[in-house]
């Protein structure tokens, strides 16, 4: 009897507030879900002037990379809103927050970083650069002290806007010839960059040079020339020699002599490195003679070559500048014999030896007379263009060593220039 | 009956409702808007569901009281989270899962299950509306510390010389203890109501 009671009084004002509560839920029900919508909707908003409604339309569209989280359609066919994430070599727990609103004829109307934990960011004001650009992003600059993280943030943007151009949603945008030539220079003279991003300063336009970025670690320059109305990338290595390529990416040197020598009078003279260059050959063989200069035609972080004997032995040394973090340059000469094989490996002004990049342990590298340093410097020893790998990276201090590999690589990329006859 | 009146009036005073309302105090008072919003819902709910119990409790049995009048203080918290959710949505979502927590709140439950249950409408809406407008004040206070100091703002308005100035650890956790303690000792020094409480009690077990 008790327990029918219990119960009866409980099912009593279980029924009273569950009335109450379904009653009120038709006065609050719309105003809370129009108050979900709303906010949802404000970060939207923000980055779509007039929009007011938008319709989750991700799940209709190919192709969507990882970094694209959601595409949304402004229901009144204002354009279209993407959130977006991106990472950087400086991200910390979380990815940048990133929410670009498209209008209809494609160019974005608004763009917003929302939440990032990157260690070193951008200025508040960069993203307003990428406002009005279409999906070519004419004139839109990665941001100098910033630029990995800028860097990321723009291929974020990219990313989004190729989802809305492969899906037929906006026309794609008309990259300029200047822009198209500007893409080229990473790929072409990877001097000029570091982790892909351009480390170069720019040089003053003249005669028929529209642009010109010189090499901050002194590996040569790259000018955009202007031939008649075609436009025309000229790259200018340490050692003086010239390479000329078109839109296509086609080597049209042959019939751009008067341009090579424009580049290279614009060039001026270059920084010699040779008594660098002669002190690291020095440093490795004590008795090297006949240290004479070589020259090379590739375009990568070599700055100085030689040759140079020991005895019966002819040698040939690469002297490489790669930069690594906060554009701090290294001096890496790599010593390879006639049968394209390293004999000797030094490296100077490692990054993980000013403290900028290391674990604990890994800092001895820095120092010339620690084991650990000597022992990753034999592992170049023997190694052929063919057999140089992964395994001479180190785990925490990646990005140093993967600048010592790439400065290794294009020793080999020089050495076979030279001698013309590529891995032996 | 005045003694009795008295007694709960004083038990009902922050000193005493702190110490149970202290999560509470620190979860919602880093902004004097998410304070207001948690003083209004818990003097509301406490309000009605002390009325309701009140007016109920002779009808109640003794072994169904506690399951009830759970039922019926989580049926006001209920109303009260979805109107604030419809009115007040800023606030809901300051406050998050604390304004659902009520419902479970040792601050309203006992006020029920001491005043209520042995009362009638008017002592109880009286202990209600003291409880509850006490357990705002402190909130706020704390809340005005917290929020201008240790955010530099001022009803969610930042406040630009304080920026420089601002002590961050205010208004995290920490924070919110450190400044329930020292309201908690200056409204016991000012008030005295700790050693009139102790009396109090001792005058009633004797």
């Amino acid at each position: 009897m008790h327990l029918l009671k219990t119960f009866g009084i409980l099912l009593i004002v279980i029924a009273i507030f569950g009335g109450a509560m379904f009653g009120l839920n038709f006065v609050t029900g719309p105003i809370i879900e129009a108050n979900n919508a709303g906010a949802a909707a404000g970060r939207l908003n923000e980055v779509m002037p007039g929009g007011t409604a938008y319709e989750d339309v991700t799940a209709t569209l190919s192709g969507v990379p990882a970094s694209v989280v959601k595409v949304h359609k402004e229901t009144a066919g204002l354009g279209f809103v993407i959130e977006c994430t991106a990472t950087s070599q400086y991200t910390g727990d979380t990815p940048m927050d990133i929410v670009i609103g498209i209008d209809a004829t494609g160019k974005i109307c608004g763009i917003k970083l929302f939440a990032h934990s990157e260690s070193l960011i951008f200025g508040a004001d960069y993203p307003s650069t990428y406002i009005g650009k279409d999906s070519a992003l004419t004139g839109v600059e990665l941001y100098a002290g910033s630029t990995y993280s800028s860097k990321a943030f723009k291929g974020a943007v990219e990313e989004a806007m190729g989802v809305l151009i492969s899906n037929n949603l906006i026309a794609e945008g008309v990259k300029t010839d200047e822009q198209i030539l500007a893409e080229m220079i990473p790929t072409l003279h990877t001097g000029l960059t570091a982790g892909g991003v351009l480390k170069a300063q720019s040089v003053q336009a003249s005669g028929n040079i529209v642009e010109g970025y010189k090499a901050l670690n002194g590996s040569g320059f790259a000018f955009i020339m202007k031939k008649g109305d075609a436009k025309l990338l000229v790259l200018v290595n340490a050692a003086g020699a010239c390479k000329v390529v078109d839109l296509e990416g086609n080597d049209v040197t042959a019939d751009n002599a008067t341009l090579c020598e424009e580049a290279l009078t614009a060039a001026g003279t270059q920084t010699d490195f040779a008594q660098s260059a002669s002190a690291m050959i020095l440093a490795a063989y004590s008795d090297a003679a006949a240290i004479t200069p070589v020259a090379f035609t590739t375009f990568g972080n070599v700055v100085y070559a030689a040759s140079f004997t020991t005895g019966a032995n002819t040698y040939f040394a690469f002297y490489s500048k790669p930069l690594t973090y906060d554009d701090n340059a290294m001096s890496i000469c790599t010593v390879i014999d006639e049968n394209g094989a390293i004999v000797s490996q030094n490296v100077q002004q490692m990054a993980f030896g000013h403290g900028v990049e290391y674990m604990p342990g890994i800092k001895d590298y820095g120092n010339p007379g620690a084991q650990i340093y000597k022992d990753y410097l034999n592992k170049f020893n023997g190694l052929k263009e063919s057999t140089l790998s992964d395994s001479v990276l180190i785990s925490g201090a990646t990005v140093s060593s993967t600048a010592v590999k790439l400065a290794t690589a294009d020793a080999f990329a020089a050495f076979n220039s030279i001698n013309n006859g590529g891995d032996q | 009956m005045k003694k009795t009146k008295t007694s709960y009036l004083l038990r009902s005073t922050p000193s005493v409702l702190l110490v149970l309302g202290a999560g509470f105090v620190m979860a919602s008072s880093a902004d004097i808007r998410a304070a207001l919003g948690m003083g209004a819902a818990v003097l509301i709910s406490m309000l009605l569901s002390s009325i309701v119990i009140s007016a109920l409790h002779k009808l109640i049995p003794c072994y169904a009281k506690t399951p009830v009048y759970l039922m019926i203080i989580t049926g006001f918290v209920s109303i009260i989270s979805m109107l604030m959710q419809a009115f007040f949505p800023l606030v809901v979502d300051m406050l998050g899962v604390h304004l659902a927590t009520l419902a479970v709140s040792a601050v309203i439950f006992r006020d029920c299950e001491e005043v209520a249950d042995c009362n009638g409408e008017i002592v109880s809406i009286e202990t209600a509306l003291v409880t509850g407008a006490f357990f705002t004040v402190v909130m706020v206070v704390c809340a005005l510390i917290r929020e201008v100091l240790g955010n530099g703002s001022f009803w969610g308005i930042e406040i630009s010389f304080l920026q420089d100035y601002k002590i961050s650890a205010l208004a995290g956790a920490f924070g919110g203890y450190l400044v329930l303690a020292i309201v908690m000792a200056v409204i016991n020094k000012l008030t005295g109501l700790h050693h009139h409480l102790d009396e109090n009690a001792e005058k009633e077990e004797n």
